[in-house]
């Protein structure tokens, strides 16, 4: 960390919103873009990333300048994230039945958007549109694996730091992550030519 | 190698991490395993295609919305630190602050009674001078600056200043509406360095008085908002005040030592123009549709003044609160040739994301949309009122030096003036703390 960061920290810490935006601004677009994978939607994804940099100005005062500040912003905004789907998941087990019709429609109004047309470069998109549905399946710790290391393209030894565990964990969570995603989707293909068949 | 332990493998592979023996292993079952291998290839093209998912950009709105949201958290640790000081250390800091405030009544004191006071009438305008900006003139640097003109235009300050021909139109419009003496009114648009030696009688002439840049920096106003603010309109913004961490949550990392004591007391007082927090209004646009706009505009003040908002009197927004020059928008005035009905109001910046939220839990997204948010640079516009203020006191003093018997025909201008620029610059300065909401209420 350099001089210029330590005298801009040192502002945050006493409430300077101005050097906090001089900080944290370029980390903006990059958090905004954990959320969206994340949660999947814009608007919450906007929600979301602005409560990380509301907690990140809360919290100034505990971080360490040793540590990386790089490392700090993602670690709150992981955790921002993964609160944010523990507490949708409550919610939804309290209205269970309304959820199940809901997803129903959700899963054929999905199929109907991925009917597969002749164009290739549709398809190209619409094979990253089908990979993005099927990262926001995925379980939240794999999903957060996906994000950070391939659309982040953070190293091992980072993902570590971010979230506290050791490096070889990290490893076969990776790998579990990446087989995961392949699975769902080749399920939802599976799927999709069926409906189209129909 | 197992095909179970490759396939645990593949994504250090993939990712680069072996070390040469390993990858010769690994190499070697690719070679005799056709399932593995082709596992591997599919991994890999799973991995690129993740890795081709491009960023996306940041939401039109949401540095602006962060940056009051900021704020906001910023006036509610600020308030909890001085219960905080008030509680745990109310003696020592009390006193402190005490102390400062009666220096400053002693200085001002001071002040008002060094002033070479001869008669009466000399002595009502002196105090007033010392009331309206002592302390603010002594930290006021007295530099060459254009000052603003707009603010004795008192046919509506909503249309001053958008070009310099309107504001020479306004100009002669004041001059010939009779003050006596018109030299009277012609002063300020000049610089302060030509005021400080211009006498009641001096050469002002109405071409000079006209001051031709006056257009040139009420856009520059407006530029430098663009640059934070170049916002899409009618883009539909969530605004949902989170609760989720507790109060007292900043203040603990936060060292309670004295620096930032003193800190919190310059923000909360009048530091001038030096302190950030004077450098920002916050404004947000709200459209409203409604089947009977002028109902609906009675219904929403109730609704917001239950909310803690001020609801501000529209010919107070119209001729004190530089409201048009900080927004530099049209719309609003549109909005109201069509028939709808505007609503001004003043949010403390605290209170802002809730009632936000509120509103958009009680109008469906199809009826309230916010146009936009945005924090305008005013620090520009605050220093120009500053030094136009500090012109007006000089050729008071100028004039009362000059003639002591000086008449109230010639001083009542000068002071309706005054009074106007102060006016404006308290709104200005408290525009950081507060969220100016412009709502229109247009008929569905």
């Amino acid at each position: 960390m350099n001089d210029q960061e330590k005298a801009l920290i040192s502002k945050v810490k006493r409430g300077d919103v101005d050097a906090f935006e001089q900080l944290f601004e370029g980390y903006y677009k990059k958090v905004y873009n954990i959320a969206l994978r994340m949660i999947g939607n814009h608007d919450d994804a906007c929600e979301l990333a602005q409560e990380v940099f509301i907690r990140i100005y809360r919290s100034i005062g505990g971080f360490k300048e040793e540590s990386q500040l790089s490392t700090w912003i993602y670690r709150i905004a992981t955790n921002v994230c993964l609160d944010e789907l523990r507490r949708r998941k409550n919610r939804k087990i309290v209205s269970m039945d309304e959820d199940i019709k809901l997803e129903d429609n959700q899963l054929k109004r999905q199929l109907e958007d991925h009917k597969p047309t002749p164009d290739i470069i549709a398809e190209r998109n619409e094979t990253r549109e089908a990979i993005k549905e099927a990262i926001l399946q995925l379980p939240e710790h794999h999903r957060t694996m996906i994000i950070m290391r391939d659309i982040q393209g953070l190293s091992y030894d980072d993902i570590a730091k971010i979230l506290q565990t050791p490096e070889g964990t990290v490893k076969s969570r990776i790998n579990r992550a990446r087989q995961a995603l392949k699975k769902l989707l080749v399920n939802n293909k599976e799927l999709s030519s069926r409906e189209y068949v129909k | 190698m197992e095909c179970s332990n490759f396939r645990d493998l593949i994504s250090l592979y993939i990712d680069g991490m072996f070390d040469k023996q390993q990858e010769e292993e690994f190499r070697a079952h690719m070679d005799i395993c056709d399932e593995c291998r082709y596992e591997m290839y599919e991994m890999m093209e799973l991995v690129k295609l993740c890795n081709s998912i491009p960023e996306e950009d940041l939401p039109d709105d949401f540095k602006q919305e962060l940056r009051i949201k900021l704020l906001a958290e910023k006036e509610k640790h600020k308030k909890s630190k001085w219960i905080n000081i008030l509680g745990n250390r109310s003696m020592k800091y009390a006193s402190g602050i005490a102390a400062a405030v009666m220096l400053i009544f002693a200085m001002r004191g001071l002040f008002i009674h060094q002033m070479p006071l001869g008669n009466t009438n000399r002595s009502e305008i002196s105090v007033q001078f010392a009331k309206g900006s002592a302390t603010e003139r002594a930290n006021s640097p007295q530099q060459e600056s254009d000052p603003q003109t707009d603010f004795h235009d008192e046919s509506g300050s909503a249309v001053s200043g958008s070009s310099s021909q309107d504001s020479q139109e306004s100009l002669k419009t004041q001059t010939d509406a009779g003050t006596a003496e018109p030299e009277v009114a012609k002063v300020h648009g000049r610089k302060f360095s030509d005021n400080v030696s211009l006498k009641l009688s001096g050469a002002g002439t109405a071409e000079e008085a006209t001051d031709n840049k006056t257009g040139g920096n009420q856009e520059r106003y407006i530029n430098k908002e663009g640059t934070r603010g170049s916002v899409a309109q009618e883009q539909t913004i969530m605004l949902e005040f989170s609760e989720s961490m507790p109060d007292g949550a900043f203040a603990s990392g936060v060292p309670e030592d004295e620096e930032s004591a003193v800190t919190v007391r310059q923000d909360q007082g009048n530091s001038g123009m030096d302190d950030h927090s004077y450098k920002f209004c916050n404004v947000s646009e709200i459209t409203i549709k409604a089947s009977n706009p002028s109902t609906e505009a009675e219904r929403i003040k109730l609704y917001l003044v239950a909310r803690g908002a001020e609801i501000l009197d529209p010919a107070v927004v119209e001729n004190e609160i530089p409201l048009n020059e900080i927004t530099g928008n049209t719309n609003i005035r549109q909005n109201k040739a069509r028939g709808g009905v505007i609503i001004f109001v003043r949010i403390p910046v605290s209170l802002y994301p809730r009632v936000i939220a509120a509103m958009r839990s009680s109008f469906s997204p199809s009826v309230l949309t916010v146009s936009r948010v945005y924090s305008v640079d005013v620090s520009q516009m605050a220093k120009e009122l500053e030094n136009s203020l500090l012109n007006i006191e000089v050729q008071m003093l100028n004039a009362l030096k000059a003639n002591e018997n000086v008449s109230s025909e010639i001083l009542n201008p000068m002071k309706e003036l005054k009074d106007k620029a102060s006016r404006r610059l308290k709104w200005i300065k408290e525009g950081a703390n507060n969220v100016f909401v412009v709502i229109s209420i247009t008929r569905s």
